[in-house]
């Protein structure tokens, strides 16, 4: 990905090109990884387009699987749209017990209100 | 050396044939490996002519990692709709069947009736279950306590899984023996194919003793639905009655966990300790790297070495260029977990045991939306079962000659005769 790690911020996390829409993927090592979404994508399919390491997404989206789980960073949760009723089943699936915060990233559609989401990766999906 | 000529030639004209995956003499003395490792290396997929179990004349090997992964990760264009397992296939996609049973559903389907169920075997859920699986375990050893020599597959293979999925379940004491019978009995009817009709699988005979468990199924169900408990019979159950599943696809849900759930970790728990006892080279890394705390890893190894389940099958949907090949509408894909497991392009002297290797998705289970569902509970069974015979410090050696199974699915044992040292 052109421009990764050339201009960094001041918090260490790598940019993505000036501009493009991204998501940022806090690694449970600190490690902050920015990446680029599209509208209407989930974050889980933008984490796996990059290779985000820590996110699996192994059913492809289907809320079958539970291992994409993400915890919203406190300051972003109230502005991702709501857990479906099926999404909240299904987090209890989740290998690390999930909190308040917990989302299946599948169900999060990527959208310019959410243009530089924080989200934490568990230690484990599976 | 033949050419290959890139033309639009029927597949089959693309090379000598390496070995006839749909005989079970093919896999009588071993997994052919050398023949995985040549159709791995061929351009494209290895087209394997056959009349059984398909509609087109013939089905296409997939023997590389990532090319069962791409096909594993498309259930739209190759669809389980068909049958999820050679030769169980060429089914109606119309069928009852097809509509109501996980490994024959795809999305959004399959994912209702996966979701039934993800809870139970989830894996903090299976966490929960180590102390009653490690005193399960415990009882088993016990019993051999006293044997000098003794048959590993009939002692360890067939009690550990059949006690702990009766439990999982909430099977009664009972019924324990003969749940094992029958579960060994579906996967050996997959077996003897002379004397079909071209096209025909062995869907049907399957079925038929699938279904012997059906009564005992649903009687099942009517006593957890007096007495809940809680097991995968109580919660499936109770799933029928709020509506989340059918009647059908409750049936065929825990005739599916009764099978699955026995045979692939039955085979794994004999595998692993033949692959033990006959490999000095093997035995060291195992001891070794359980004392370097690597135990899961050493149960990973195994298991990517044995691949219990060495295929599973799509069918697809349409005309579709695939890995070089023109796949077409109604073609069967036959994914080769257990050749994919040893790909070199995916894992480093990828015949080695070696538990410290730092690949570690492996296709043991397979991959996508029907990556298997107890993989957290296989896991625990082989890792507690080395553990306490680690603790109980049980020397066993080999006394006479294992014996493998012949099937063109499971990578079986039936026997495994040892001795105490």
């Amino acid at each position: 990905m052109r421009g990764t790690g050339q201009r960094g911020r001041s918090d260490g996390t790598n940019r993505a090109e000036k501009g493009v829409p991204e998501v940022i993927f806090i690694h449970p090592d600190g490690r902050r990884e920015a990446v680029p979404a599209e509208d209407g994508q989930s974050i889980m399919q933008a984490a796996t387009n990059a290779g985000v390491d820590g996110v699996i997404g192994e059913c492809g989206g289907s809320l079958s699987c539970a291992t994409c789980h993400v915890f919203v960073d406190e300051a972003w949760a109230s502005r991702a749209p709501p857990r479906s009723d099926l999404e909240e089943d299904m987090l209890d699936a989740a290998a690390v017990e999930p909190t308040r915060f917990s989302r299946l990233s599948c169900q999060i559609k990527f959208a310019p209100d959410i243009d530089g989401i924080v989200v934490r990766i568990p230690t484990m999906q599976r | 050396m033949s050419i290959t000529i890139e033309t639009a030639a029927s597949p089959g004209e693309r090379g000598p044939a390496i070995v006839d995956l749909t005989d079970p003499e093919s896999f009588a003395v071993d997994v052919p490996h050398a023949a995985f490792a040549a159709i791995r290396e061929r351009p494209g997929l290895y087209w394997q002519p056959t009349t059984l179990g398909v509609a087109n004349g013939g089905f296409w090997a997939v023997a590389r990692f990532a090319d069962i992964v791409a096909v594993e990760r498309d259930p739209t264009t190759f669809s389980s709709s068909q049958g999820g397992a050679y030769p169980m296939t060429n089914q109606n996609p119309r069928s009852a069947e097809a509509r109501t049973h996980l490994m024959m559903s795809d999305p959004p389907q399959h994912s209702r009736l996966r979701r039934a169920a993800a809870k139970g075997f989830s894996p903090r859920v299976v966490a929960n279950f180590e102390p009653w699986v490690r005193e399960i375990v415990r009882e088993v050893l016990d019993c051999v306590e006293g044997k000098q020599e003794f048959d590993y597959v009939i002692e360890f293979a067939r009690t550990i899984p059949g006690l702990v999925l009766a439990r999982v379940l909430g099977i009664p004491d009972e019924n324990r023996d003969a749940l094992v019978s029958w579960a060994i009995n579906v996967f050996d009817v997959m077996e003897p194919t002379e004397g079909l009709a071209e096209g025909q699988g062995m869907s049907e005979v399957v079925h038929a003793e699938n279904f012997k468990m059906a009564d005992f199924a649903l009687r099942l169900q009517a006593a957890k639905r007096a007495r809940p408990a809680d097991d995968m019979f109580t919660q499936l159950g109770a799933c029928v009655d709020n509506g989340e599943l059918s009647q059908e696809e409750f049936l065929n849900w825990v005739l599916l966990m009764m099978a699955a759930g026995f045979e692939t970790t039955h085979t794994a728990i004999g595998q692993s300790m033949r692959m033990y006892l006959e490999n000095p080279e093997i035995a060291i890394a195992t001891d070794r790297a359980i004392g370097d705390g690597l135990i899961d890893r050493v149960v990973d190894e195994y298991l990517r070495l044995i691949t219990p389940p060495m295929q599973m099958a799509r069918t697809a949907t349409r005309d579709v260029a695939f890995a070089g090949e023109h796949v077409r509408e109604g073609d069967v894909m036959v994914m080769y977990f257990i050749a994919g497991n040893r790909d070199p392009a995916v894992f480093s002297e990828p015949d080695r045991f070696n538990p410290w290797r730092t690949e570690t998705e492996t296709l043991a289970f397979g991959s996508g939306v029907h990556r298997c569902i107890g993989a957290h509970l296989a896991k625990l069974e082989v890792r507690i079962l080395w553990e306490e015979l680690r603790a109980r410090r049980v020397m066993l050696r080999l006394k006479g000659q294992p014996r493998r199974g012949r099937s063109i699915f499971i990578n079986q044992l039936k026997a495994l005769p040892v001795r105490r040292v």
